[in-house]
């Protein structure tokens, strides 16, 4: 298999995972909340394709709305987590002297930390919510962004062009923004596909020990949770969602190897972690 | 010498700050938690409903009248002290709790990062000496593969097959050495496969290098070479990276102990979250600040041992 | 470098054969069957919570583990049978019980049981209660309002002088009322400063804290003593691990209230491996609700919620059968017990609801207890009872609780609605109803009627006219739902066919008759 059909069924992956999500209300057969003590645990019909779970819903409505949450807010965290990252490993990386080393101890605090012990902390603290859960994968994602961005751009200060850019560009806002974080753009999305895989796992993770998304929303962290105590008799509840966490983390997460194979890029293998 | 010293300084320097980041993090966490500690701790028996100016007491003892920069030194004065507060929940000193359950999680997280070098060390030297092989095409499919897959899933795969299926293992609780093997097994097979590509990795690139074909022209064998030569260099990022990895699997312990009923750290922070036991969940944090730090300074001095370069401070 | 490969392969399979070899033993199968089973081998149990809170409990253990005593036990119809007390007799004006005690018994320490240690064991709950318990608390003006003075007669009796009349007191005293452990394992406050020394078929001998207890048999015990001599009681909080360990043969059975969920005993039992056992228990389950909150101190909202709700479908479809479907608050084991029927009524409740709220949608907060989540149907019940509510315009977050933290925000009213269970504590009715319909009942309910009848039934002497006061407080609870209860829970409990003589009782089981299998 070629690199490129094996990129371009990865990002056709992610992109049918993040489709199904979006157009749930639409492509859902049935609601996914809509208890029907009548018809539980029931098998795969043709009234309900996957089957129902312990409250008599339809697991596949269930499952397709499932990673609404997740998709959602690690999506959004990551692209936060990027902004903060980017500003604050520019800045470090920039200006160097004090301002580096006064935000490189505030990067060594998060990562100090293994992120879902921060997760936990946090959800803890403020309550179960999409806000708590949000900020959770903020906090944990920014500090790994910025440690890459700091070190590319202080690689890049020291390039010739730069030094010559800053004969006529004295202000660095500009000449960061516009020349140097461009060249920084393949590492970064390599970055942001693999932040974003591991906030979805983090989010199914904590929702599956109870500590993320809350009932009656269907999250497929939950739902695997949900699907143990009847497993013998009704899989499906617990392999759907299981299944597609499984293609929305590999989708997300192979899309980002495969990029970073083309591209090329450094990406520090040891960030790859947290 | 001094230049060694020198060096330990500078990561000892470092470790602290980082620390006392991370408790100025911690106390922030107790900041943010809704409620009032005062009322918490009076009330904690369930049985009596205090009075306000039993409250008042209280909080005034606590010093939460006062500024927070002022709360936090205070704060800080009593971790010096070795107080690390009372639970609300039990209203017991949290020391009592912690000293039972440290050992749970170091525990689990040493026997999963022990699994992940053993297998990643001569699986990664096997893959990167029969690169291209089958084992080798299967295994660096296999990769992404594993890696998608969150731990309690491959925990729960694991009770099914070895503990309920074969009888092996226990099934929970902490019975023994072989209650560890499975949570352990759980944690760290998802980063066992990235960790092996990336020294696989490694020793293909050290393969490359004049260091080693240098010592190929000498006339030691490759199998030999691959070892003496080539494994010591691919080894520096590959330990940094399982320093990283073992950070993570001390996170993970907390899922692994909710499936497996260990009692650790994990299992009693999530017991303190559905107690709103603030002062529980900020020792939690300070627990695996020092724990995650003391790993950071062991991977540096494994790194200064095996690198005599970085010895000298640059 | 293959070679050092393949050495490392061969540790670990090693390292994992010898795992294997170290939990065999723990496989019932791999037992020889002989003719007479070997009854010292140890039976594994478990349970889901530690049943040996310790030092600092009221109790130290819980009556189940049959390590100590009552004075007096329940009878299947509620009344008071006898254990520790022979028999009892109240005076004409209901100010004095004479109670007789069992001759030639000893605690575990030796010393014997007698008027004196009777004593000695109330002075404690008057002295150093209340004691707080995940079971009971111990608190001498429940068990013994009233008391003034508690005498020896002779060694084997003992009188409690009352100030009032107290025709339930013999009533009170039963289970956990009345712990009867020798006073030299007791310090000077009233805590414990060694195991328990009980009277019970079964003696402490070892224990850790939220991980197990080991009990054995006291081949002294007063009465049949215990057939197997050693049993190692686990504590696992998870309902898939207890029912994991069964499958797997870790255990051999599962007790307390809540040790099994009926769907994971009617999946286990559909094998012929296991076998359950069930008995109506104490314990029923409740929806309490915040009577002082906005809206739901309207009865038309609160008897919306209550229409609202399909008992009986909850009863047959989430506990598969086990339980009492009912809106009484009191328990079926009481005595005076009326079996209600129960109503659901969907759209007279949306039409009720539709009067307090109008248009307007209300924002409630269910607490479920954790422990409801590890015993118990709850996670499944909150659901369904959401997916209800949000039909009469009410839209419900469920929040789960640490058990003790719920309880907390319960006894302050610091919530809307509560899911929670409500053990008998003793055999007087007036005890239960009084928690939902006496004064500083959590619900915050106020009935003036209801005060009165409390009142009058703890001092009323005449059987008859109390039994039938007790029937005017249930309908009075019935009709205006000083809390909704859901059902009345059956004591469901499951073992391995290995295990023989294991049944459940009202509150435990019978661990002085199991054996093994012969």
């Amino acid at each position: 298999m070629s690199r490129d059909s094996a990129l371009r069924i990865a990002a056709g992956m992610l992109i049918a995972v993040a489709a199904m999500s979006l157009l749930a209300p639409v492509i859902a057969p049935a609601s996914p909340i809509a208890v029907d003590m009548s018809l539980r645990n029931a098998p795969p019909s043709s009234a309900h394709w996957l089957g129902t779970d312990t409250l008599g819903r339809d697991v596949a409505s269930r499952v397709i709305y499932g990673g609404r949450g997740a998709l959602a807010i690690s999506f959004g965290a990551t692209l936060i987590s990027m902004v903060i990252g980017i500003a604050l490993g520019s800045l470090a990386g920039w200006f160097g002297k004090f301002t580096d080393t006064a935000i490189q101890v505030f990067m060594s605090i998060f990562q100090g930390l293994p992120g879902l012990t921060i997760s936990i902390a946090i959800v803890g603290v403020m309550g179960a919510s999409n806000l708590s859960i949000s900020v959770a994968m903020v906090a944990t994602g920014w500090s790994g962004i910025s440690r890459v961005v700091r070190s590319q751009i202080r690689n890049l200060r020291n390039e010739q062009f730069v030094e010559a850019a800053k004969v006529y560009l004295p202000a660095p806002g500009y000449l960061i923004v516009r020349h140097l974080l461009p060249l920084t753009m393949p590492t970064l999305v390599v970055l942001a596909t693999q932040r974003m895989g591991r906030m979805i796992l983090m989010i199914a993770s904590l929702s599956f020990i109870g500590v993320g998304l809350q009932p009656p929303t269907p999250d497929w962290g939950v739902m695997i949770q949900d699907g143990r105590q009847y497993f013998a008799q009704q899989p499906w509840a617990l392999l759907g969602p299981a299944v597609m966490l499984f293609i929305a983390s590999f989708s997300v997460a192979r899309l980002g190897e495969l990029l970073r194979d083309r591209w090329d890029t450094f990406s520090d293998d040891a960030m790859a972690v947290r | 010498m001094t230049n060694l010293l020198r060096v330990l300084a500078r990561h000892l320097i470092q470790g602290v700050l980082t620390l006392l980041g991370i408790t100025v993090l911690s106390f922030l966490l107790g900041h943010i938690a809704p409620g009032d500690p005062a009322y918490a701790i009076l009330g904690s028996d369930g049985v009596t409903v205090p009075t306000e100016e039993q409250v008042q007491v209280v909080r005034e003892s606590l010093g939460l009248d006062r500024s927070v920069v002022e709360q936090y030194f205070l704060w800080l004065g009593q971790l010096f002290r070795g107080n690390i507060g009372v639970s609300f929940m039990t209203n017991r000193l949290i020391e009592q709790e912690l000293l039972a359950r440290i050992p749970v999680t170091v525990q689990l997280s040493l026997l999963a990062i022990t699994f992940l070098v053993l297998t990643s060390l001569p699986l990664g030297l096997f893959l990167a000496l029969h690169k291209d092989s089958l084992l080798d095409h299967l295994f660096l499919g296999l990769t992404s593969l594993f890696s998608a897959v969150p731990g309690f899933l491959v925990a729960l795969v694991l009770i099914l097959i070895f503990a309920e299926g074969l009888r092996l293992l226990p099934t929970s609780g902490l019975n023994g050495p072989t209650s560890l093997i499975l949570p352990a097994l759980a944690i760290s097979l998802g980063s066992m496969t990235q960790i092996t590509r990336v020294l696989r990795a490694e020793l293909l690139a050290a393969f490359g290098t004049e260091y080693f074909q240098s010592a190929r022209a000498k006339g030691f064998p490759f199998r030999f070479a691959a070892v003496k030569h080539a494994l010591p260099n691919a080894m520096s990022s590959v330990l940094t990276l399982w320093g990283n990895y073992f950070i993570a699997i001390l996170g993970g312990s907390a899922v692994a102990e909710s499936i497996f009923a260990l009692p650790g750290l994990g299992q009693w922070v999530l017991k303190s979250i559905n107690s709103h036991d603030y002062p529980a969940i900020q020792a939690y944090v300070l627990v695996m600040g020092v724990l995650c730090l003391m790993i950071f300074l062991v991977v540096d001095l494994l790194q200064l041992a095996i690198q005599p370069r970085l010895r000298r401070a640059s | 470098m293959k070679r050092l490969f393949k050495q490392i392969v061969a540790v670990m399979t090693f390292a994992m054969v010898l795992a294997g070899c170290g939990s065999g033993s723990a496989d019932p199968d791999a037992s020889q069957s002989s003719p007479q089973a070997n009854q010292d081998r140890q039976v594994v149990l478990a349970a889901p919570r530690d049943l040996t809170p310790g030092e600092k409990d009221g109790y130290y253990s819980s009556l189940i583990l049959q390590v100590w005593e009552p004075l007096v036990t329940l009878g299947a119809d509620g009344s008071p049978q006898p254990a520790l007390a022979t028999g009892w007799d109240m005076s004409e004006d209901g100010k004095e019980w004479t109670i007789s005690l069992r001759d030639g018994v000893a605690f575990h320490d030796g010393t014997d049981f007698n008027a004196d240690a009777v004593i000695a064991n109330i002075e404690r709950v008057r002295q150093h209660g209340p004691k707080t318990s995940p079971f009971y608390t111990l608190d001498a003006s429940k068990t013994y309002p009233g008391l003034v003075s508690v005498d020896k007669v002779d060694d084997h009796t003992v009188r409690l002088m009352f100030d009032e009349p107290s025709p339930s007191a013999i009533q009170r005293l039963t289970n956990f009322g009345s712990p009867m452990v020798s006073p030299d394992c007791l310090d000077e406050n009233g805590d414990f400063s060694t195991h328990v020394q009980g009277t019970g078929p079964f003696r402490i001998t070892d224990h850790v804290t939220d991980q197990y207890t080991i009990l054995e048999a006291n081949d002294d015990y007063w009465g049949d003593t215990a057939q197997v001599s050693s049993v190692k009681v686990l504590s696992m909080p998870s309902a898939d691990s207890r029912a994991s360990a069964l499958r797997s043969g870790e255990i051999q059975g599962v007790l307390d209230i809540g040790a099994i969920l009926p769907s994971q005993a009617v999946h286990l039992t559909e094998s012929d491996e296991f076998v359950a056992s069930s008995r109506p228990s104490t314990i029923s389950h409740f929806m309490m609700v915040n009577q002082s909150r906005e809206y739901l101190n309207d009865p038309r909202l609160v008897k919306a919620l209550s229409l609202a709700i399909d008992r009986q479908l909850i009863v047959d479809e989430l506990y598969d059968g086990y339980g009492v479907a009912s809106a009484n608050p009191l328990n079926a084991s009481e005595l005076g017990y009326i079996q209600d029927k129960v109503v659901y009524d969907l759209p007279e409740a949306k039409d009720l609801a539709n009067q307090v709220l109008g248009d307007q949608r209300l924002s409630l907060e269910l607490l479920v207890p954790q422990y409801g989540i590890d015993r118990y149907p709850y996670k499944e019940q909150a659901e369904y009872i959401q997916s209800q509510l949000s039909e009469l315009g009410i839209d419900m977050a469920i929040t789960i609780l640490e058990g003790s933290e719920q309880t907390k925000r319960r006894t302050e009213g610091n919530f809307d609605l509560a899911l929670h269970t409500q053990g008998m504590p003793d055999g007087d009715p007036v005890t239960m109803l009084k928690v939902f319909m006496g004064p500083n009942n959590g619900g915050c309910y106020s009935n003036e009627q209801a005060d009165q009848l409390l009142a009058q039934a703890s001092v009323e002497l005449d059987e008859q006219k109390r039994m039938d006061l007790y029937k005017q407080l249930q309908e009075l609870a019935l009709e205006t739902r000083p809390t909704i209860p859901l059902l009345h829970d059956d004591y469901l409990i499951v073992h391995h066919r290995d295990l023989e003589g294991y049944d459940a009782t009202a509150y435990g089981v019978t661990l002085s008759t199991m054996h093994w299998a012969g």
